[in-house]
């Protein structure tokens, strides 16, 4: 499977083929996870979403006409279902008044990152969980949000002081 | 950082970002020389983001891990089956009484396994190398118990008011005491919930040289459970339900052996043996810390993770630095201490404050209309009973293998309290495997109320002729690490890192867990399901009891 294209993957998947559909999810998942991650900030919901949404994708890959396209097809698809998520958490956290799934009160550093990443806006989030957790390379992160590099600069500069801000504001002062 | 430093800022924000052209970055470098400021918030940056590629790069080790899960559940996943978000366990673990569940369920199986497992230093498949410092703990504890003179300790429970416990309308710890056949009798100590601390003294005097010994439970001047021998019999005092003293005397039969190791079931050290692997998943961190006196000791924080990854109890054990002793442990639920026991006092004596004889002990009853604060319920684990026996206690419809996996040796059964279940037992089955898939099924009153919610939410994977359903739930390699470690005691293993878990839906409407150390073929699980019948049925088939 392994020398075979995502076309022909994703052709082999459209007949039932679970080998060929199961090394597409070895392909995509990181690219997918990281994207629901950075819409998300949440690594627990993201994992959940990219495993819910590469599952469907085998029942509705039939409907993708150009396998090549495969990648940004199901990562529209994680994308799409991470904002209903998130639009889903807004609501039941306004009419129930909870808190988020935070991680609780344990004063650890990594606890801490994890809360102020959470707390970013998702359009700062985005761009800074694609930098550091998937190369850092803005050209990349550029060419995956579709923006231009000095855009996705901009971002990663006012994300980076928003999120040293927001563990200054945690109790997590260097 | 003043206000003529704001010009900086964005430029110290794009060196982090490795953007500043080489001559930006020699100006930025001057000026930083003379502006502690500047330098200050540099180094911040520059922390801030080291931790984010830190936690980048967790991520990225994870990332196969995710991967096979995700194939995993694709493998198993029926083409007709509408795929559900896949929350299960997530959901179930939101009930506070699961987490209590989850967290005593492995502590008393450490129990267990501290008392019947493989002991430190003897070679165990799975375990690499022995634990240094668990050893020096272990050999420093089981040194307290020697020399000529009785030694006496004293320890002291003190139970926090616990919000999480709320549910349960008490709280509990395992605990052991002795039989007259030299068999270790596994007990509930049962302590009420109050709005103040409470402290329960739990004091033990043992004669090294005869092996006689007498433990003694207390609470506000109140004996609530004593165990003893005499050298010839062992005694029990228990308060009944009617709030009456109870001293019971048998002769020790011919198998008896007076205690070798006191130290693994008088309090502090039982079950630590095990728990304290450092190559077990359990032993979360070990850290440098005080007591409250200054001492200097070893922290190991033991528990198992919840499916989100979050510590929500665990407990701490504190490994004094001098004499290698254990100084306290501590039960930590939803970021609160619970419990803490705490050595109080070690001494040599010539002989105990109470007769080796428990019928001697004088003490007074519980007045009428009370409830003790504290009290034994025994029996809280039954080890290698058999299906008449599930079957007489049980109080739903429990399933045996009629034809055990091939793969595996033949199955015991241990029989305890469910913790979340008042006054009900669960089941616990476990076959080893030589090729290390052993296999535990759970069959629990708390499991079948609960799951039955949740279930259906995950992913049906297969439906047996015999009108069994399997689910997969999301989170089944954390389920399966509870299932697996609960019966540490017979598999002896640790949980590996490709084992699955299931949850079945019975024709009767039970939910017994499954969990395999491994991986299994769709056929290999589906034969299991598929010789799956209610136990009464099996009686009967193979005329009357037996294994």
């Amino acid at each position: 499977m392994n020398g075979l294209t995502n076309t022909e993957l994703v052709a082999a998947s459209s007949r039932g083929d679970k080998q060929a559909y199961a090394e597409l999810i070895k392909r995509h998942y990181k690219t997918i996870f990281v994207s629901c991650f950075g819409t998300l900030g949440n690594v627990h919901d993201a994992e959940d979403i990219a495993q819910d949404v590469l599952l469907k994708g085998f029942t509705e890959i039939a409907a993708l006409r150009d396998g090549s396209q495969f990648g940004a097809w199901i990562t529209r698809i994680a994308k799409n279902a991470s904002i209903n998520l998130l639009r889903e958490k807004h609501r039941m956290e306004k009419t129930k008044e909870q808190p988020g799934e935070g991680p609780g009160r344990e004063a650890t550093h990594s606890i801490d990152l994890h809360r102020a990443i959470q707390r970013l806006p998702e359009e700062l989030r985005l761009p800074l969980v694609l930098y550091y957790f998937d190369g850092q390379s803005v050209q990349k992160v550029a060419e995956r949000l579709d923006a231009s590099v000095s855009n996705v600069y901009q971002k990663l500069r006012t994300a980076l002081k928003q999120l040293h801000n927001l563990l200054v504001e945690q109790g997590d002062v260097r | 950082m003043n206000v003529r430093c704001d010009k900086w800022q964005d430029r110290i924000v794009d060196y982090v970002l490795k953007a500043l052209t080489q001559e930006d970055t020699d100006a930025l470098l001057t000026h930083i020389r003379s502006c502690p400021a500047c330098e200050k918030y540099l180094r911040a940056l520059q922390q801030d983001s080291n931790t984010l590629l830190q936690f980048g790069q967790q991520l990225e080790v994870d990332m196969p891990s995710r991967i096979n899960s995700v194939i995993e559940a694709f493998k198993l996943t029926e083409p007709t089956t509408r795929v559900k978000k896949i929350l299960v366990w997530r959901k179930i673990m939101a009930s506070s009484v699961v987490k209590i569940a989850a967290a005593v369920i492995v502590v008393v199986a450490a129990l267990i396994t501290g008392i019947f497992g493989p002991r430190a230093g003897e070679p165990q498949k799975g375990v690499l190398t022995g634990f240094p410092l668990l050893a020096t703990a272990c050999a420093a504890e089981d040194a307290l118990f020697s020399g000529t003179q009785v030694v006496y300790i004293k320890n002291e429970i003190i139970v926090y008011p616990a919000p999480a416990f709320r549910e349960l309308g008490f709280t509990w710890l395992p605990m052991c005491s002795l039989k007259a056949d030299g068999k270790f009798r596994f007990d509930q100590l049962r302590l009420s919930l109050e709005a103040e601390p409470y402290t329960v003294t739990d004091q033990a005097w043992y004669d090294p040289t005869t092996g006689r010994f007498v433990r003694l439970l207390q609470t506000a001047g109140q004996t609530v459970f004593a165990n003893s021998y005499d050298g010839q019999s062992v005694y029990t005092l228990d308060i009944g339900e009617d709030g009456q003293m109870q001293t019971s005397k048998k002769l020790v039969t011919e198998e008896f052996k007076a205690p070798q190791k006191p130290a693994d079931f008088f309090g502090l050290a039982a079950g630590l043996r095990s728990g304290l692997d450092k190559n077990t998943p359990q032993v979360q961190s070990v850290e440098m810390g005080k007591l409250d006196n200054g001492s200097p000791v070893h922290i190991f924080k033991v528990g198992l993770p919840d499916p989100n990854g979050r510590m929500l109890s665990y407990w701490l054990f504190k490994v004094r630095d001098d004499d290698g002793t254990i100084a306290e442990k501590e039960f930590v639920i939803d970021q609160q201490r619970h419990m803490l026991i705490r050595r109080a006092l070690t001494q040599r004596v010539d002989r105990p404050e109470v007769s080796w004889n428990l019928a001697e002990l004088t003490g007074s009853n519980i007045p009428a209309g009370q409830k003790p604060r504290a009290s034994v319920t025994a029996d809280m684990v039954i080890p290698n009973v058999s299906i008449q026996h599930m079957v007489e206690k049980a109080s739903f419809e429990t399933y045996v293998f009629s034809n055990r996996p091939s793969w595996t040796n033949s199955f015991t059964i241990i029989d305890c309290i469910d913790p979340a279940s008042f006054g009900k037992r669960m089941f616990l089955f476990a076959c080893r495997a030589d090729d290390g898939r052993h296999v535990v099924l759970v069959q629990s009153p708390s499991y079948n109320a609960m799951l039955g919610n949740f279930v259906k939410q995950g992913t049906l994977v297969y439906t047996s002729p015999n009108g069994f359903k399997v689910w997969s739930g999301g989170r089944d390699k954390w389920f399966a690490q509870i299932l697996l470690e609960s019966a540490r005691a017979e598999i002896k293993d640790r949980p590996c890192d490709d084992r699955t878990g299931y949850i079945l839906e019975s024709p009767a409407g039970t939910f017994p867990a499954l969990a395999i150390n491994g991986p299994v073929t769709k056929e290999e699980l589906h034969s299991f399901v598929d010789s799956l019948v209610p136990a009464k049925e099996y009686l009967l088939k193979n005329a009357g009891p037996q294994k």
